[in-house]
């Protein structure tokens, strides 16, 4: 279209941040789980590369046979469900957390990647901006 | 220290030692560790917790915010041993060496 100029922020963007989301708190303990989903889908929306690790009673989080109706809280299970439509990679799911829990992998809601609690620190370090949730 | 290292800082008090210990773990070598606010009750020397940041100062440097530890009644020589102790202009330095900061919950 004439006349339309390419908006001058385009060739100034700033480089793309790599972002590590590290689940440890259980679903249903107030409104965390909700809310940090919100930062990671927004996150995701302004395109920077976000990856999630689940930790310790974070893990229950992707428990596939949860049903929040019980005890009336909101269904956290289909903003899992939603990470492939905003390009999140495939979850990080800790061994050692896994195994405590009880669960195996195909209890969880999503596929994931397992990754043992000593490479935990190596995935911080291939990361830019670390947020515990 | 390498210049990718990153400053793990633990806070939350410490009730179990399996919690610290799994911290620790994922906090890797060659990394930065620091104790600040109630978790600092961990490192009175003969705590639970005394043969895990033993062995995390072989691996990582240990620190503890000074100040926290004086309010809660600690002298600077019931600390284990191997812990760098840091003042408040400390503290901001070491967030200024390191690229990277985890705040383990």
């Amino acid at each position: 279209m004439a006349g339309l100029k390419r908006n001058p922020m385009d060739s100034a963007l700033p480089p793309k941040k790599k972002f590590l989301f590290i689940m440890a708190r259980a679903p249903y303990d107030g409104l965390y789980a909700q809310e940090c989903m919100d930062i990671i889908l927004t996150t995701a929306a302004f395109e920077q590369p976000v990856s999630l690790l689940f930790v310790d009673a974070g893990i229950h989080l992707l428990n596939k046979g949860q049903c929040a109706g019980h005890i009336s809280a909101k269904h956290i299970a289909p903003l899992f469900q939603a990470l492939k439509i905003y390009q999140i990679n495939k979850p990080w799911v800790e061994e050692e957390s896994l195994r405590e829990s009880g669960m195996a992998p195909e209890d969880l809601l999503v596929s994931v990647r397992l990754l043992p609690r000593s490479k935990v620190a190596d995935l911080i370090e291939q990361n830019d901006m670390i947020y515990n949730a | 220290m390498p210049e990718s290292a990153t400053l793990f800082i633990i806070e939350r008090a410490i009730r179990d030692a399996s919690r610290l210990n799994r911290l620790l773990d994922r906090s890797g070598t060659g990394n930065s560790v620091l104790f600040i606010q109630d978790s600092v009750y961990t490192l009175r020397t003969g705590s639970m917790a005394t043969n895990l940041v033993a062995r995390c100062v072989e691996t990582n440097t240990v620190y503890a915010l000074l100040p926290d530890l004086k309010a809660r009644g600690f002298g600077e020589n019931e600390i284990i041993s191997g812990i760098t102790l840091l003042d408040y202009p400390g503290f901001v330095d070491l967030t200024v060496i390191h690229t990277k900061i985890n705040r383990w919950l």
